[in-house]
């Protein structure tokens, strides 16, 4: 079935409406939906809705043959299925324009920009390499598919866990979930995808446009950035002239919209893990009932992970920041104190949520002295990398190199993209 | 949620969801235990030409899962069959009706979990039918035991799924099964038996899911039940 045509009097209407800064539901023009996200109870799925755009993610692995260039690297595929549940103009089986566009931007996002450990996936070089499947299913598709896709994708490969195996000089064995506890991949950063759409030849931006305003757009500028202020991905459509300003500033905009997301996704997975940990049971998708129902009840900018405790959440929203500081303290002096139990993954969560609360401590002290003078800010960053330096020393190689090239001024907001392309050659 | 000690002839728990997804013309999620299926309808519509029949509707099916995807073309193939039987076929010649299923999460008993997200997204559509149709698995355990709408823990290579659809005068009748491994048939009949007495059990659930969804819920198009067996 075809798409609705767009018409000359709507687009006149829905223009003008940006330009007024009045969207058709009620945003302003800086405006994010509400973002919901689920985690299946088998691990390596995840559910994310963005308003009304619905991508559900699967991760699986298996062992196979390395490529002959790679003997000693794990390899990443990522497939796209844009069926006829998403919009009826799909067909089944066949991707079309857009899901090509989407494919080879979410393999720039997921495989090209390193974020896996590759390395960690070899079982014998040349031979076995474990082989993760990233599957991306668009379920319901209103505008910004690869902002929610990049999210599921980025929770499911959080989320999912590979068998432990155990390799003899004749055979490898694959153990069961009984006989070991599953293994984590190996999640260097999180690049996610912010999308902004460009009306009157590139002078006026929207965040998140919707699939009726995708119609009306001149360009999109899909940037993809993870946690540390690293652009991992620059992709514009149409042949649109954008200022150096323009794009600085929907930068700018997209790294603390990353953060926000990232801290999501780790609370959520955390949540997940103590969930599975303690033996409780997943309740997974069955929290689709009770949290997705509700969509027009959202406020704009809203992040929503079902399974985590209000009071968590509250350090997504804009009130509470207190509250929310003191109980991921808490959170973490309970997980310093079991020293047996701690691997890997939680390590880096505890380097995440520490980094996390500092912020939040920071903005805090912010809000209170109008102003700082330097010399305490950079004692206090050294201080933040000294903490991070030590966490990430027990993790692998790759992490502490990671960990330095991270620019020494994280709080500072004085960005150039100039610098960014710089370090990226 | 699902009580352990379930007796071997009880349903799991059942919830839905309809009209969920914004684009399509009919969608559910169903949700048996914790098996999660989310079904979609759009049509009847225009679709490629190769693909329309002159006389009757064409059906665009497909069924995915990424839990276990061998069976992925023999459940399309037998969830086109038991829908040529409940559509109204000859009334839209020339069209396509598209139909999609999706296992989020699985538990055991997918394939009926599927028609019955299909089946719930079928009346949501609002495409003529003749009746209402559900699915029921059963599977069979080493002993030759019957286990009726089973876990994954219970399932077994051996199960069989039947489409059942409502009549005013019999109740429930079969109207098409999926067999796999290997079924005798005193103990075909008995499972069929079985099944009939779930399918009114299920069609009593999509009843009072649509009284309620058309009941009190005129502000938000979505409505959200859950029946637990007593």
């Amino acid at each position: 079935m075809r798409d609705e045509p767009p018409t000359l009097c709507e687009r006149e209407f829905v223009v003008q409406g940006i330009v007024e800064n009045l969207r058709l539901d009620g945003r302003s023009r800086d405006d994010f939906r509400a973002v919901k996200l689920f985690l299946g109870s088998q691990t390596g799925t995840a559910l994310c809705t963005l308003g009304n755009t619905k991508v559900y993610c699967t991760v699986s692995g298996e062992i196979g043959e390395p490529t002959r260039n790679r003997p000693s690297k794990g390899l990443v595929f990522v497939d796209v299925d844009m069926s006829p549940m998403a919009n009826p103009s799909f067909q089944h089986g066949r991707l079309g324009s857009k899901g090509f566009e989407l494919r080879r931007m979410l393999e720039l996002v997921i495989r090209d920009s390193r974020c896996i450990d590759v390395e960690s996936l070899c079982i014998r070089a040349g031979k076995e390499v474990w082989k993760v499947q990233v599957n991306i299913k668009v379920l319901d598709d209103d505008g910004c598919l690869l902002d929610c896709a990049s999210v599921a994708a980025a929770a499911a490969l959080h989320h999912y866990r590979r068998p432990m195996i155990t390799v003899e000089p004749e055979r490898t064995i694959i153990h069961s979930e009984r006989e070991y506890a599953p293994v984590p991949l190996n999640i260097h950063h999180m690049p996610l995808c912010v999308m902004y759409g460009f009306i009157r030849d590139g002078e006026i931006s929207i965040t998140d446009p919707d699939s009726r305003e995708e119609l009306y757009l001149d360009g999109c500028l899909w940037l993809s950035v993870n946690k540390r202020k690293e652009i991992c991905g620059l992709h514009q459509t149409s042949r649109l002239i954008l200022t150096t300003a323009m794009i600085e500033a929907c930068a700018n905009r997209s790294f603390q919209r990353v953060s926000d997301l990232t801290d999501l996704i780790t609370e959520i997975c955390a949540n997940d893990a103590a969930t599975r940990s303690k033996n409780q049971v997943v309740e997974g998708f069955s929290l689709v009932f009770d949290e997705l129902l509700h969509t027009n009840e959202n406020h704009p900018n809203e992040l929503i992970g079902p399974a985590i405790p209000k009071a968590v959440l509250n350090k997504f929203g804009p009130a509470e920041k207190d509250e929310a500081s003191t109980s991921a303290q808490l959170d973490l002096n309970d997980a310093t104190c079991n020293d047996d139990e701690m691997d890997d993954a939680k390590i880096q969560l505890q380097a995440e949520q520490i980094a996390a609360s500092l912020k939040v401590q920071e903005e805090n002290k912010e809000e209170g002295k109008a102003k700082k003078t330097p010399g305490s800010r950079k004692k206090e960053n050294t201080e933040v990398m000294d903490l991070l330096d030590g966490l990430d020393d027990v993790g692998t190689a790759d992490v502490v190199e990671k960990t330095h090239e991270q620019p020494p001024q994280t709080g500072d907001q004085d960005f150039s993209l100039l610098s960014a392309k710089r370090k990226k050659k | 949620m699902d009580p352990e000690n379930r007796q071997r002839g009880r349903l799991r728990t059942m919830r839905t969801s309809l009209g969920h997804l914004s684009r399509v013309d009919g969608s559910s999620i169903f949700q048996a235990g914790m098996t999660q299926v989310w079904a979609s309808i759009s049509g009847p519509g225009n679709a490629p030409s190769n693909f329309l029949e002159p006389d009757r509707i064409a059906f665009d099916v497909q069924f995915t899962t990424n839990f276990d995807q061998q069976k992925n073309e023999i459940v399309d193939a037998f969830i086109e069959r038991v829908l040529e039987k409940v559509v109204e076929c000859d009334l839209h010649p020339h069209t396509a009706l598209t139909v999609s299923a999706q296992v989020l999460q699985e538990d055991g008993s997918m394939i009926s979990a599927a028609l019955n997200a299909i089946s719930l997204a079928l009346l949501d559509s609002a495409v003529s039918c003749n009746s209402v149709m559900c699915g029921v698995q059963l599977s069979k355990d080493q002993d030759g035991r019957l286990h009726l709408d089973p876990k994954r823990k219970e399932e077994t290579g051996d199960f069989i799924v039947f489409a059942c659809k409502a009549t005013r005068e019999a109740g429930a009748t079969t109207i098409s099964s999926l067999k796999f491994g290997t079924w005798n048939d005193e103990l075909s009949k008995a499972a069929e038996e079985m099944a009939l007495a779930a399918a009114s059990e299920i069609f009593g659930f999509f009843r009072e899911a649509f009284q309620r969804q058309y009941r009190n819920d005129i502000f938000s198009k979505l409505a959200d039940l859950s029946l637990t067996e007593s």
